[in-house]
Formats: structure tokens, C-alpha cells, sequence
């Protein structure tokens, strides 16, 4: 029994080259359907990547720490926190830091809503990560009525800036990847959240702050989503739908990436592969003019494809 | 939990069948039918006449495909799975009846047909390839949003005459409505609590190792569970076809969270092996209700959408310090 599982874990870490490969292969193709440069279709998927890779990172911290646990509330919290954010340092007219600080607490306060939610109330994390959405969403549309704020001119600098030909903001987001994956292999807290994602019963039973544990990720989260919905609202202009394709992506590439579905493992590694391969998936089909629905199909096709090739090895 | 013993003796035979008399089920089933009662007793109090043949007719019209697609989610649940993508799986039903049923009924018929066989093929994958219900579905409702966009890329279609007609039909005693959600009920009740079909769906909620030591097929019970799912969920988009005369495959995506919730309020449980079909009624009605209740007490449109998600977090909340302090 511990050789077959021995075995499919090491399937498992490396089910991120599924996706790397993947995404090698579409690079090609774009690279071939339209004739631009190898460089510049590169440059392109990774600076929009690096928004999803942020989201993503959030999301693969919750699913590690296991029992169930999964921040479904990351599209709204994401569209809310730009909301909050512009209205403050919008067109720039007020302080862009004030602007940017407030946007990100919006998020730290729609993930304390979670943690309430699912550790003091005891709801389900699918049902209350939802239902938190919802409110976040209500929020929204409140916010967006009459809401005309454009991106501070500084935000805007920094999202699309290039130094040396790689877009600033990927190179932040990399960092940042690196940051939390020495975080969650060298760090207590990551080893708690490793830890209580493989079994919650020994993890108490090795004195680990289980609970705490996965209060964090929660609210790194919900931080982590608000600095992307930020970044993202300054790259591509506030929308009232701005985070919603981020749903199934956020979870897509914790699972495609490597990351064990039902938690205690992690691969940010992974987040990167896989975010490329989605938005890859995106940039080819919209090349070869395939409509927004058979984007739709396509880009459900290729999650299950490399599921059912990888799929013994994320349920673990 | 029930306990499991899937053989031909007859009392392990009577072990896996509801008992009648067991408290603890009494009083999880309380919960729901209380949040019901209150719900329908204030809609009642804000809108006076909604106790008219015609008042309930509205009020639980809309419950119809909420109740269908809570069942659905039940059998899925009550497996152990949880289905991620009953939404717009309501939804492409929706658009095939608009669309197809209207103008070549041979071919849609032929379309619903592959719509549950579709659903069988996801549940043979996660199956076989033991990938998590969980992300399976989430992929697949790509698909359905998909095929739904490339059959009706803009919402239009109608409702088959048939079918809206049988929507105006009034029968004796209670208006259509009601007797449709209670018909879904029977049917759910009868196939989970005294079909074959149902103890091994809900046996292996309880716990899959064992049904699969038992010689039962994993693949098999899980298919049939993903087609009894998939049939409910079709009756749900038959019902959102007749109520909205129309069909739009992004207009059904609500019901993911509103199914999900609608089992968890009836007693349900992540775990798997539990369902009440009462209690999956009741708590489809309760977040149905709450939905127009709102509407009639005036909350503007925007708020409508996070006062649904506070009051499910309280009902849920609530449910789970009822059930913990029956312990």
C-alpha cells in the first residue's frame, strides 16, 4: 500500500510537466497560426498569466491545507477590492498608496468573512466561500452605480512596465511565487498548512496549530486576490465582471499545476505551467477565430484531458 | 450514518431502509421544515394574497427547477461527489428544449439523451481515472456553457406549445407548482429509499470501500447515480424553459449554489451517504422563498443578490448548532 502510494506521488509532482508541455506545444502553435514572433507571443502570455498565477497561488495554499477547503469567493473579492481601490486613487486624483492599501484590506475583510463563516459558524468552505461571494458581489453592484474611475496613471505604469523586454509585473509575481513556495516548504506556518492538509487528526496530535494554520491561507487569499483584481482593473480597465473567469481558472491551475486537490501537497512551480497553458489555450483559440464558445469547450476539454491523464495522481 | 451490509439477508436488507421513529432524523428534518414554515408565514404577512390558488401558483413557480436541481444535487451529494456544473448542465437543457424541442423534436429529444449520456461518460472519468467530482465538474460546466453558447449564442428561443400549455393547466386542490415539486419528491423518495439503485448510491456514500468489497462496481453505481442526477436536472430545465419561455445557457448558472445549499439545509452532507428527500424539498423551497420574499419586500436588486448569500449563511449557520446540539 505505502509503495503504490510512494509511486503515485511521484507521478503527481511531476504532473506539472503535463502542463508545461502543454503549453510548449500551443506557444508553437499560436507561434505558427499567426506568424509573430516567438519572443512577443511569450512576453504577452506572461504578463497576463502572472494575474492568474497570483490568484492561483491563494487558491493552492487553501486546497493545501485540506479538509475541504477551497476559497470560491476569489472572482467577486477580486472585482471588489479594484472597485474599492479606484474609487479612491482613481483617475489619479487621490493618493494611488491610500488607494491600493484599501483595496487590498477590502480583501484581507471578505476573507475574515470566510474565516468567521467557516471557523466560528462551522458552514461547509464550498457553501460559505460562495455565499461570501454573493455578498461581495451585492457590494459590487452597489459600488459600480455611476462608478467612472479610471486606473492612476502610476498603477497603470507599473502593471504594463517592461525591464528588459519581460513585463515588471511578472517578475514581481515570480518573486512573490518564489517567496511563498520557500514559504510553504521552509516555514513552520507551511509545514502546519502541509501538515494538517495530509491528516488534521496527526496534525493535532503533533501539537500544530491546524486551525490557525488554515486561517492563514484563507486570509493570504483573499490578500492575494485583491492584489491581482487590482492589478488586473489597471491592465485592463475596471469591469463589474472583471474576476469571473477566474473561478474555474483559480482552481484549474492548483490542480493542473500538481497541487493535490484534496490538500498536504503543493507545486507553485505548477501555478506557473498551468496558468500558461490556460491563457495559452485562450491566445490560440481566439487566433484561429474559433468563437467564445467553442473557447468555451475548448479550454474544458484540455482541463479534463490532462485530468484524465493526470487524474490517478491529484486525488493522490 | 447507515450502516452498510449490502446482502440478500433480510435484515441487512432492513438496516439500509429509512427507520420511521429515530429522533435524531426527526429533528434534523425540523430545521428545514421550521425555516419553510417562517419563510412562507412572512411572504404570507408582507403579500396577503399570496394564499390564493393563483399567489401560490406565482410563489412556487419558481421553485420548481430550484427543487429539481436540489434533488439532482442530492443523489450527486448523497454519493459522496458534488456537482460543480448543475448550473449551466440546467442551463444547455434549457437551451436544447428552446431550441431543438421546438423546431425538430426528433433531434432534441435525440440531444437530452446525449446530455444524460454525456454526464455518464464525466462520471465513468472520474471513476476510472479517480479524478475528484469536485474539478471534473468544474471542467465539464465549461463544456455545457460552451455547447449552450454555440446552440443559442444570444438568449431566444421559446417554450414548445406543449409545454407551456401543461404549465397552465390547474388542477384540483393545489396549483401546478405544488404538485410538481411533490411529484419530484415521490419520485426522488421511491428511487433513493426503495429502488436498488438508491441503497447502492447511498451505501456507497457511506462508505465506497465497502459496497466495492461487496462485488458492486464502482463504476457502475456511480454511473447510474450521475444518470438519475442528470434526468432531474433535464426536469429542472424543463421547468426553467416554461417559466421563462425562453432559453439562455448562462441564465441557470445561480443554481449551482443555490442546489448546494438547498441539500446542506435539508441535513445533507459533504460526507456522503446521508439524504432526506423531505429535507432536500424543504431546503430547496426555503432559498427559492427567500428569493422572493425579497423581491416583495422591496430590496433593491442589487442588494438582493448578498442578502440571499447572508441568509444562507445563517440558515446553514443555524442548522449546524441545531444538529450538534442534538447530539
Amino acid at each position: 500500500m505505502s509503495a503504490v502510494r510512494g509511486r503515485l506521488s511521484g507521478a503527481s509532482r511531476w504532473l506539472w510537466i503535463w502542463s508545461a508541455l502543454g503549453a510548449a506545444a500551443l506557444w508553437v502553435g499560436v507561434i505558427l497560426v499567426t506568424g509573430r514572433g516567438a519572443g512577443g507571443t511569450l512576453v504577452a502570455a506572461l504578463q497576463i498569466s502572472s494575474f492568474l498565477v497570483l490568484v492561483g497561488l491563494g487558491q493552492m495554499l487553501v486546497i493545501a491545507s485540506g479538509n475541504g477547503n477551497i476559497d470560491l469567493s476569489i472572482p467577486n473579492v477580486m472585482t471588489l477590492s479594484s472597485l474599492i481601490a479606484f474609487s479612491v486613487a482613481g483617475s489619479g486624483h487621490g493618493s494611488t498608496l491610500a488607494g491600493v492599501l484599501l483595496g487590498l484590506g477590502t480583501g484581507l475583510a471578505a476573507a475574515s468573512v470566510n474565516v468567521i463563516a467557516i471557523f466560528l459558524l462551522g458552514i461547509p468552505p464550498i457553501v460559505a466561500t460562495l455565499s461570501v461571494g454573493l455578498l461581495a458581489e451585492s457590494a459590487v453592484l452597489e459600488k459600480a452605480t455611476g462608478f467612472n474611475q479610471v486606473a492612476p496613471p502610476g498603477l497603470q505604469n507599473f502593471v504594463t512596465e517592461q525591464v528588459a523586454g519581460i513585463p515588471l509585473f511578472a517578475i514581481v509575481v515570480v518573486v512573490v511565487t518564489v517567496i511563498i513556495g520557500w514559504v510553504l516548504h521552509r516555514s513552520s506556518f507551511g509545514r502546519t498548512v502541509l501538515a494538517v492538509g495530509q491528516s488534521r487528526p496527526a496534525a493535532d496530535r503533533a501539537g500544530l496549530h491546524g486551525t490557525a494554520a488554515m486561517i492563514g491561507c484563507y486570509l493570504l487569499s483573499g490578500l492575494l486576490a485583491a492584489a491581482a483584481g487590482i492589478a488586473l482593473a489597471a491592465f485592463s480597465g475596471p469591469s463589474t465582471s472583471l474576476g469571473d473567469p477566474y473561478l474555474l481558472t483559480s482552481v484549474g491551475v492548483v490542480v493542473l499545476g500538481g497541487s493535490m486537490i484534496s490538500g498536504g501537497r503543493a507545486n507553485t512551480t505548477g501555478i506557473w505551467t498551468a496558468a500558461l497553458l490556460l491563457n495559452l489555450i485562450v491566445t490560440f483559440a481566439y487566433d484561429v477565430h474559433f468563437s467564445v464558445a467553442v473557447q468555451d469547450i475548448f479550454e474544458g476539454a484540455i482541463i479534463l484531458g490532462v485530468l484524465s491523464f493526470g487524474g490517478s495522481a491529484i486525488s493522490g | 450514518m447507515s450502516s452498510l451490509a449490502v446482502s440478500e439477508g433480510k435484515t441487512a436488507r432492513r438496516s439500509l431502509r429509512p427507520s420511521r421513529f429515530q429522533l435524531h432524523e426527526v429533528r434534523e428534518l425540523l430545521l428545514p421544515i421550521a425555516a419553510l414554515a417562517g419563510v412562507f408565514i412572512w411572504t404570507m404577512s408582507v403579500q396577503g394574497n399570496a394564499l390564493s390558488y393563483e399567489g401560490l401558483n406565482l410563489l412556487f413557480e419558481s421553485a420548481v427547477p430550484i427543487v429539481f436541481a436540489t434533488i439532482a444535487q442530492g443523489v450527486i451529494i448523497s454519493l459522496g461527489d458534488i456537482d460543480l456544473s448543475v448550473g449551466y448542465f440546467i442551463g444547455l437543457a434549457n437551451v436544447i428544449i428552446a431550441v431543438y424541442l421546438v423546431q425538430q423534436p426528433g433531434l432534441g429529444v435525440l440531444c437530452l439523451i446525449g446530455l444524460v449520456l454525456a454526464f455518464v461518460v464525466l462520471s465513468v472519468l472520474i471513476s476510472v481515472r479517480k479524478v475528484p467530482s469536485i474539478i471534473a465538474t468544474l471542467g465539464a460546466s465549461f463544456i455545457w456553457l460552451g455547447v449552450g453558447r454555440l446552440i443559442l449564442p444570444t438568449p431566444g428561443g421559446a417554450a414548445p406549445t406543449w409545454l407551456s400549455s401543461f404549465f397552465t393547466l390547474n388542477p384540483p386542490l393545489f396549483p401546478l407548482p405544488i404538485w410538481l415539486i411533490a411529484g419530484g419528491g415521490v419520485a426522488a423518495y421511491l428511487i433513493l429509499f426503495r429502488t436498488r439503485i438508491g441503497i447502492l448510491i447511498r451505501g456507497a456514500g457511506s462508505n465506497f470501500d465497502a459496497l466495492a468489497a461487496t462485488g458492486q462496481s464502482r463504476i457502475k453505481v456511480r454511473a447510474l447515480a450521475y444518470a438519475v442526477a442528470a434526468v432531474f436536472a433535464i426536469l429542472a430545465g424543463f421547468a426553467v424553459t416554461a417559466v421563462t419561455a425562453s432559453g439562455d445557457p448562462t441564465a441557470s448558472s445561480d443554481y449551482t449554489l443555490f442546489s448546494i445549499a438547498g441539500v446542506i439545509l435539508g441535513g445533507g452532507s459533504f460526507q456522503g451517504g446521508r439524504a432526506s428527500t423531505v429535507g432536500m424539498v424543504a431546503g430547496a423551497l426555503v432559498i427559492s422563498l427567500i428569493g422572493s420574499l425579497l423581491g416583495l419586500l422591496n430590496v433593491s436588486s442589487s442588494l438582493q443578490v448578498g442578502a440571499q448569500g447572508l441568509v444562507l449563511l445563517a440558515v446553514i449557520a443555524g442548522r449546524r448548532f441545531w444538529s450538534e446540539r442534538g447530539r
